[in-house]
């Protein structure tokens, strides 16, 4: 009976508009995406290298710098990556820093999401899922169809599970061709993706679209079981559509930035700048000390201001830290705010599945940081000391007007051989890490599916039709 | 949208409509009344949605709004007023011609997600792909050779001048050339990279051009316009703080050729005034105000010739 009701369903949706419109819109975004992709991965691969060569470790003892290798899954979930740092420099004072954007940006664009297949399915696939169901009930309901279904020997979950799986399958179809026609052309202007290692991930990724999209579908069928007339459903449908996909997750990040405990930017600077100063006050200190007597020689007046110098380096280090740690504060209570949306547990997870976004922004940090530690042991088995902080040469004015220069301090370079130059471990977990990882927020998106779908299955049994 | 997408199909479908019609009501008369009374409607939320942001705002002491600053909101205001009527002539023609209520809510709605989600980034790519400009690598690599070249003859003259310092002999001449070379350099680069600025206002205009197509589009490009938060008005600070510190350099330019105390002084030059003036605010915006202009015309016409012709 489900397969009569099932097919029943899908002709009626093949032969509406709505779906024909949907396709259109679907395919020429796809198409987008495709094009799209493939410029930016190109020139991505040509500023930071090819992902499927070994990782690029810049062979110094005076610091290094790391850097995130395109991900030929981009097209799937971008997560802002343009906009994330691609390289992360690894200073031998145990701080990391990240690249900053270039100032040959075009910042005069206004700077807007990248259109991924994660952007198509939470916008786009979200809407129509809606279109395609708000007057599944209320409409058969209001034609008077649905009592003559019933009328027959067919329950109503059997109905219910038919219009279901009709708009499950009419949405997944469009999507796949979607998917195919971006990835055609994806392989046509390029070669190397998407290879191998990358199928998994993404098929991965069309079955999390598929929790995602059959949400709306069973939130429709909940809205249409509930209401009187379609106009109803669908206006109360679109207002959730609005809140959940567009309004929370951005509103996640407003209220993240008010609420979390973060020094701004210009509270760090100023604090950075008021160690500064006082830096300058204290190395008057050594200027009373060299008075008073107490240092005398050349070298202890050297090493007593380069004391001072270390010092102020390491008030800011520890300033910048926590600004880092605020900042991350600030993104993961987003994040957990965020998850009020199913939108952003669907981004999330994706992130998760193709290693892209924050998600992989978080375990390259993790894994710069782990590497640091050996990057330094190295670079002091190879020239003996870690000098943690250039120095600029300075001219010390003594009480007697006589003048020593200190001179500038600077990281040794090994010009020995350097093959044994520690490799960095890339961050590429693997697929039941990356599934452990995206665990929580599948299980989000089952929960609202279940607790939709039985939903509208509770109240389409205890109503009049 | 949602307030309109009702507005004739409602009236049809519970045969309200053919009632009114049988009066003495033009349907001319019928549209405009429903225009203006949904217009209306929305009108309350806004007005009290901006009251209780202007409270706030008037409360935080640091936030003063001048004469200027009221006429801008009070033209922020209208500007909302006519971006909303688009949409409600919009869904009103919609509503015209479609039989059902649910049908007249997908087109519109259809229409606007394109209008808010797709079509901003649309335009975005298609600047970036149709009017190209040079990459951030290739524009970085154009100044450091730039640099690098001055830098090279800079540091000759640098050789020659220590080698002279060294024997004894009279440098000055060496040092009025290093002078001149150092600065030619910072007028190459700026002008280097003011062309880079240039590429890059350009690009910003054409997809500008392109978010005009959209109602939404043209109700940012005209608002940001009126509040000077566009481009233009960025343009402008640039340009007042370039000429404060050109006017900075002569001034020191002028203070070393009087005296070597005299070129110790460091005196800033007074703090340059930016301003934006409400008129050319209103110029720059004044195209997209009338694109709303005309798409609120076209729709409420499009209603009425629709509505006109359809069978009540």
């Amino acid at each position: 009976v489900v397969w009569i009701i099932l097919r029943k369903e899908l002709i009626y949706h093949i032969t509406t508009a709505r779906v024909l419109i949907f396709f259109i819109i679907s395919a020429s975004l796809f198409v987008i995406n495709g094009f799209t992709f493939v410029g930016a991965y190109k020139s991505d691969v040509e500023t930071y290298g090819n992902p499927r060569a070994e990782s690029r470790v810049g062979r110094s003892t005076t610091g290094t710098a790391l850097t995130a290798k395109p991900n030929p899954l981009e097209f799937c979930v971008e997560g802002n990556a343009h906009i994330r740092p691609r390289m992360l420099y690894i200073r031998l004072d145990g701080t990391i820093q990240s690249q900053r954007r270039s100032q040959y940006e075009n910042f005069k664009l206004p700077d807007v999401r990248r259109i991924d297949w994660s952007f198509i399915i939470q916008t786009i696939y979200a809407l129509f899922c809606v279109v395609l169901t708000f007057d599944a009930i209320s409409g058969e309901r209001a034609r008077g169809t649905l009592r003559l279904m019933a009328s027959n020997s067919v329950s109503r979950a059997q109905i219910l599970l038919g219009k279901y799986l009709a708009a499950l399958i009419i949405t997944l179809a469009v999507l796949l061709i979607g998917g195919l026609m971006s990835l055609a052309i994806i392989n046509l202007l390029s070669v190397a993706v998407p290879a191998k290692a990358d199928v998994v991930p993404l098929i991965l990724f069309v079955l999390l679209s598929m929790f995602y999209v059959s949400l709306f579908i069973s939130m429709s069928l909940l809205a249409s079981s509930l209401t009187r007339t379609s106009a109803t459903a669908l206006l109360s449908l679109l207002l959730i559509v609005i809140v959940l996909v567009f309004v929370a997750p951005n509103m996640a990040g407003i209220i993240a930035g008010k609420l979390a405990d973060a020094p701004s930017d210009y509270e760090t600077r100023a604090r950075s700048d008021a160690v500064g100063a006082e830096y300058i006050e204290t190395a008057r200190e050594v200027r009373e000390r060299i008075q008073s007597g107490v240092i005398k020689d050349r070298d202890e007046v050297i090493k007593a201001n380069r004391d001072i110098y270390l010092r102020m380096v390491e008030a800011q280090k520890q300033i910048q830290k926590e600004y880092e740690s605020g900042l991350m504060r600030k993104q993961k209570m987003a994040e957990t705010l965020a998850l009020i949306s199913p939108s952003a547990a669907f981004q999330a997870s994706g992130e998760s599945l193709v290693n892209s976004g924050a998600v992989f922004q978080r375990r390259f940090r993790i894994a710069a940081e782990r590497y640091q530690g050996i990057y330094l042991d190295y670079v002091e088995s190879k020239v003996g000391e870690i000098i943690p902080t250039w120095q600029p040469p300075i001219n010390i004015r003594l009480p007697d007007k006589t003048i020593i220069n200190a001179p500038e301090v600077r990281a040794k370079q090994y010009d020995g051989d350097m093959s044994d130059f520690p490799l960095f471990a890339y961050p590429n977990p693997s697929i039941p890490e990356r599934l452990q990882n995206a665990l929580f927020n599948i299980a989000l998106l089952i929960l609202w599916n279940v607790v939709c779908f039985l939903g509208a299955h509770i109240i389409f049994i205890r109503r009049d039709i | 949208l949602n307030y309109k997408y009702d507005a004739v199909s409602g009236e049809r479908e519970s045969g309200l409509l053919k009632l009114v019609l049988s009066n003495s009501i033009s349907r001319g008369a019928f549209l405009t009344g429903k225009l203006l009374g949904r217009l209306l409607c929305l009108l309350i939320p806004l007005t009290v949605g901006m009251i209780i942001s202007l409270l706030f705002l008037l409360t935080n002491p640091s936030i003063q709004l001048d004469g200027a600053d009221w006429i801008r909101i009070s033209l922020f205001f209208g500007l909302a007023l006519l971006y909303v009527s688009v949409f409600l002539c919009a869904g009103l023609a919609v509503s015209a011609v479609m039989r059902s209520s649910a049908s007249s809510l997908i087109i519109p709605l259809t229409m606007w997600i394109l209008a808010i989600a797709i079509h901003p980034v649309l335009s975005v790519i298609a600047a970036r792909n149709l009017h190209p400009i040079d990459s951030p690598g290739t524009m970085g690599r154009k100044v450091q050779s730039i640099e690098e070249e001055y830098q090279k003859r800079l540091n000759e003259i640098w050789a020659i001048q220590t080698q002279l310092r060294k024997e004894g002999k009279d440098e000055i001449e060496y040092v009025i050339q290093y002078n001149a070379v150092n600065m030619e350099k910072g007028k190459v680069v700026d002008k280097t990279k003011q062309d880079f600025l240039n590429q890059f206002t350009a690009q910003a205009s054409f997809a500008g051009n392109l978010s005009r197509l959209s109602p939404a589009g043209c109700f940012s490009n005209a608002t940001e316009a009126i509040v000077s938060t566009d481009i233009g008005a960025y343009d402008r600070f640039m340009e007042a703080s370039r000429q404060f510190w050109y006017r900075h350099v002569e001034q020191r330019k002028k203070r070393a050729e009087a005296s070597r105390e005299e070129a110790r002084k460091i005196e800033l030059p007074e703090e340059p005034e930016v301003e934006y003036p409400l008129a050319e605010s209103i110029q720059r915006a004044a195209p997209d105000i009338a694109l709303l202009i005309l798409f609120t015309g076209l729709c409420f016409i499009a209603a009425y010739a629709l509505f006109a012709r359809c069978e009540v």
